[in-house]
């Protein structure tokens, strides 16, 4: 019989504990801590959630729905416009003018029409006792199309009150990515009253649209204004593959479909290019997909570890991306919130620093310390 | 093939500068790609449409070897099930090259087209078994 020592038992077992610390202590420091506490349930579809300065949150239901939430209380507020609910349409995307105290102004995304001829628009209205009031339809894209997918429609106010839109390229409508005279594809620039900025990078362009700010885009599903790096930056879908984050400038192109990291879903390619003169590279490039579905540049109180940082909620990864910033450049990234298990769909920075959540399941999470 | 050039075609109507050399890449490359999805759709879609066709020749016609354009029709049948049975999936076209209706009627042309060469190739292949 072969007699083991106390020392030769324990050591190597010992060592192979220090050892697995040694690597999980890093990946615990990475991951901050975090309270999880769900706001609401059983909402259809939440898409996205705006706060007012109440603290009450507004949330959109792209069944066609707009709910106001207060202390658990979900309430439906009337009047909402005929959202065309299918595929990926419905009422998208709900910001708040950025002098929302003094005019009142709220400003929705949602697509409307038939399977045969549907476009994303963008409306603004005033939230009077429980109902929707003197109502702007403001933009509609054009072509209108028959796909009930890729309608974008994230809204980011500018420091100048001008917005944003991002519009998707309808999917089958891939090349419109590139057409200047489609609205289809692009992200476009808009005063808050829906005319178009006499500074808008194509006007001088006689066979563009006027609305265009930048070119080239597939299914942009975050669009924020960073404050403290004055640019803006969104994520899109890629298709297989070629999920990106850009900085988006004016007059910019940013490749759709002529480059891409991605495939086709079918296993095909999309195009032979990663590279074109004169089309942007992606500042991050997820390949394989992570499926980025809203994003935000992190200022808050409560986590100052996000600093500056990019967060972006992800369908098919279902986590929370934390794209760490060094000046303008990405740098590691790290997965959150992977426990919950959900589609997280979007995120909204609230007033007191906690993020808010949406998931595909109907939820409105709060994550604080 | 059919699918590549017409997706090329459309990026070229861009202005993109395809060169042949990248044009045979990119039928190579979609050749692999397509083959473990639509390749597969395909070759089942093919196996029934073929094997319908057999049997109702043997059953019905009484004859049991059908012509080469009756292959042809089966495989163009094939093709064109196959595309249309995808599109109510997600109300969009799969695949990219069949989004206009000259690329769809393409695409059945190719199912023809296979269906024909195998049509007259068909008894070779049956004779060259029985030796075996």
């Amino acid at each position: 019989m072969r007699h083991v020592t106390f020392k030769q038992a324990v050591f190597p077992q010992s060592l192979f504990v220090l050892l697995l610390l040694l690597l999980v202590q890093p990946l615990r420091a990475d991951q901050p801590e975090f309270k999880v506490d769900e706001v609401a349930n059983e909402l259809s579809h939440p898409w996205s959630l705006a706060e007012l300065p109440d603290g009450q949150l507004l949330v959109t239901e792209r069944s066609g729905e707009l709910k106001r939430i207060s202390k658990g209380q979900v309430q439906t507020i009337e009047d909402v416009p005929e959202v065309y609910f299918a595929g990926q349409g419905g009422l998208l995307d709900i910001k708040l003018h950025p002098q929302f105290a003094q005019n009142g102004w709220i400003y929705l995304s949602y697509a409307h029409g038939t399977l045969s001829d549907n476009a994303l628009s963008l409306m603004r209205a005033k939230l009077n006792n429980n109902a929707l009031t003197e109502q702007q339809i403001l933009f509609t894209a054009a072509p209108s199309k028959d796909t009930p997918v890729h309608y974008a429609g994230r809204i980011a106010f500018m420091p100048d009150n001008t917005l944003l839109l991002a519009i998707g390229d309808g999917f089958d409508y891939r090349e419109h990515a590139q057409k200047k005279d489609s609205l289809l594809g692009k992200i476009i620039r808009l005063n808050d009253d829906g005319s178009i900025p006499s500074d808008n990078p194509y006007l001088s362009d006689t066979e563009a649209r006027g609305e265009l700010y930048s070119i080239g885009h597939r299914n942009p599903q975050g669009l924020v204004y960073d404050k403290q790096r004055n640019i803006v930056l969104s994520n899109e879908h890629g298709p297989a593959g070629g999920d990106e984050i850009n900085i988006i400038q004016p007059g910019k192109n940013y490749g759709w479909p002529v480059i891409t990291y991605g495939r086709d879903y079918s296993g095909a390619s999309i195009t032979p290019f990663t590279e074109y003169p004169g089309m942007e590279q992606p500042l991050v490039n997820w390949t394989p997909s992570i499926a980025p579905s809203s994003m935000v540049v992190y200022y808050g109180d409560m986590f100052p570890e996000f600093h500056g940082d990019l967060l972006n909620t992800t369908l098919k990864n279902r986590e929370l991306r934390w794209v760490h910033m060094e000046n303008n450049k990405p740098g590691k990234e790290t997965s959150l919130l992977k426990h919950l298990k959900e589609r997280l769909r979007h995120i909204e920075v609230a007033k007191d620093g906690s993020l808010y959540l949406l998931t595909d399941s109907g939820k409105v999470l709060r994550v604080h310390r | 093939m059919s699918h590549t050039l017409f997706v090329l075609h459309e990026l070229a109507e861009l202005g993109i500068s395809i060169t042949t050399s990248i044009r045979i890449q990119a039928i190579l490359d979609d050749i692999a790609g397509l083959m473990p999805a639509y390749g597969a759709v395909i070759a089942i879609g093919l196996l029934i449409a073929f094997s319908v066709l057999k049997l109702i020749s043997k059953k019905l016609a009484k004859q049991p070897d059908p012509s080469w354009m009756w292959w042809g029709l089966a495989g163009g049948f094939t093709l064109c099930s196959a595309l249309l049975l995808m599109q109510p999936l997600l109300d969009i076209t799969l695949i990219a090259g069949a989004r206009s209706d000259f690329g769809f009627a393409m695409q059945c042309l190719s199912g023809v087209c296979g269906g024909i060469v195998y049509g007259i190739l068909r008894p070779t292949i049956s004779q060259a078994g029985e030796h075996e």
